[in-house]
């Protein structure tokens, strides 16, 4: 029963996960953290439980090896109701870490899920397409000279068009050996048109990354091979000599950076500053690199701190002193900071089209979030989040508008 | 390189990352091993997500070409 999995888990089951299975004393503060039980009731999303059905496994509690009893447990669908309840506690979970907050051991449920999903998909359970876009994103190094020409063409002409309609020597460098900054944006030219025009004004000596940030292999907690399609990125900085690597606004992808990148390569990764964009550009406005219209908004608006960028990494002031810098009227979500509930379409979940039920669900709280503030715009600073919100507005008809920050900031930047 | 005739053909036009790899990746999936599935894209960055998706999942980008803002890819379905 769940063999591959067992062999798996007990092989990624580090020290401080083994504490952390020791040391729960089934308080229930992290009960109610969770926005999937909240509105589940399924004692398989309860962030506790998560951690006591794996143990169960792993201890073979379900299963003893002895044949009649298996037989029997068979007969009455045990192995797989244990299976399917695994299924949930492990990938219905967006590895947010709001029960970490509101444990008082700060158990980390999410570093549990990590090790379970990766050791489910052994087993062939839970949704592949995210492990699959990640194998095409550790490949992507390979392919990489094949379409480097064609994407060195297609930034010319995004270059050629902003410069038309922003500033006439606005520039999109790319592979610029000796820049200092390397930005790794996302796929679509929406993730480079707002940075460029913001570099543009900061006069920043930068270049644009022939990769993407994402990293799917992050999602279902295969470090191996998330560290291997990071590793083409800190190859080509190291090839440019650049000084600081910037990641857009993508919450996972900035958590690798920010938590990961350290361990994962050392000394190849010493002297090169690793840095969100939110917190880039938050340095440009307040060292005067870049000025802005003040209240150049003047709708309603709040602020959606992603939990990869929040909770996970500590950015929580450098998005709002750029929201007051362009709007009028910022207000802020109760709770918010390291409390925020979680949009629900973290962990990957967003890239599994079954997800999408359980997604809408999820997101419940933070729909009535939302339209408590009866803000207009939601800003926040993840593809996820983005995604996942402006799929919560139809699904709950809120009536708002998604924005990017940095796409503000450059909208409202004074030349 | 002659004409391909594709089996089906997938829209992908105006969809965001990784959403043109989702879809294709779930509709390479309906058509005959050896068969041939056209994708059309109009995000620039597909060209890469779709190549490299080819690579690691064993599929055989016959041709890939760009034209008017769209980026259309030729896919063999290897198995
Ligand atoms: S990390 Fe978030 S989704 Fe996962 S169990 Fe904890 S609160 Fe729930
Ligand atoms: S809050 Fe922490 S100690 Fe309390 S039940 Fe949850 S995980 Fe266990």
């Amino acid at each position: 029963m769940l063999t591959r999995f067992v062999d798996t888990i007990r092989q990624r089951f580090s020290r401080p996960l083994q504490y952390y299975q020791d040391i729960c004393v089934r308080c229930g503060a992290c009960i109610d953290a969770c926005h999937f039980y909240v509105v589940s009731g399924d004692p398989a999303h309860i962030p506790a439980y998560r951690m006591t059905l794996a143990k169960k496994v792993m201890q073979g509690r379900v299963s003893d090896g002895n044949r009649l009893h298996n037989w029997y447990r068979e007969a009455w669908g045990q192995e797989s109701r244990t299976a399917a309840e695994l299924e949930r506690a492990m990938w219905e979970c967006t590895g947010c870490r709001r029960c970490a907050v509101f444990c008082p051991f700060a158990l980390d449920t999410a570093l549990l899920v990590s090790a379970g999903r990766y050791s489910l998909l052994q087993e062939g359970i839970g949704p592949q397409m995210i492990a699959e876009i990640g194998n095409a994103e550790v490949s992507k190094g390979e392919i990489i000279e094949m379409i480097q020409e064609f994407y060195v063409d297609q930034t010319k002409e995004l270059e050629a068009r902003l410069q038309k309609e922003f500033a006439p020597d606005l520039r999109i460098p790319v592979e610029k050996e000796g820049a200092r900054v390397l930005y790794v944006p996302l796929v679509g030219e929406h993730a480079i048109v707002p940075l460029a025009k913001v570099f543009h004004a900061a006069q920043e000596d930068w270049t644009l990354s022939l990769f993407t940030a994402t990293n799917h292999s992050f999602f279902v907690g295969d470090m191996d091979k998330a560290r291997q399609a990071a590793h083409w990125i800190v190859q080509e900085a190291r090839r440019l000599g650049v000084k600081a690597i910037a990641y857009p606004e993508c919450g996972h992808a900035t958590r690798t950076l920010l938590s990961f990148f350290e361990s994962w390569f050392g000394d190849e990764i010493a002297g090169i500053e690793r840095i969100s964009v939110v917190q880039l550009v938050a340095s440009y406005l307040a060292e005067g690199r870049i000025r802005v219209k003040s209240g150049t908004f003047d709708v309603p608006l709040t602020y959606h701190d992603p939990c990869n960028l929040g909770r996970n990494s500590g950015i929580f002031e450098e998005p709002r002193a750029l929201l007051r810098a362009v709007a009028t009227d910022f207000r802020e979500l109760t709770p918010n900071r390291e409390l925020n509930w979680c949009c629900g379409g973290g962990g990957g979940l967003i890239a599994a089209p079954e997800m999408k039920e359980i997604r809408m669900k999820a997101g419940r709280p933070k729909a009535e979030q939302i339209r408590q503030t009866g803000a207009q715009w939601v800003v926040t600073t993840c593809e996820n989040c983005k995604t996942q919100l402006g799929d919560l507005n139809e699904h709950y008809g809120l009536g708002i508008e998604i924005k990017g920050l940095v796409d503000l900031v450059a909208e409202a930047l004074a030349l | 390189m002659a004409e391909i005739t594709p089996n089906k053909v997938l829209d992908a036009r105006g969809l965001q990352c990784p959403m043109p790899v989702v879809k294709t990746s779930q509709e390479i999936k309906t058509i005959g091993v050896g068969e041939v599935l056209q994708v059309l894209a109009t995000d620039p960055g597909s060209m890469a997500d779709i190549t490299a998706w080819c690579k690691s999942t064993g599929n055989e980008l016959l041709n890939m070409e760009k034209g008017g803002g769209v980026f259309t890819f030729y896919i063999k379905r290897v198995r």
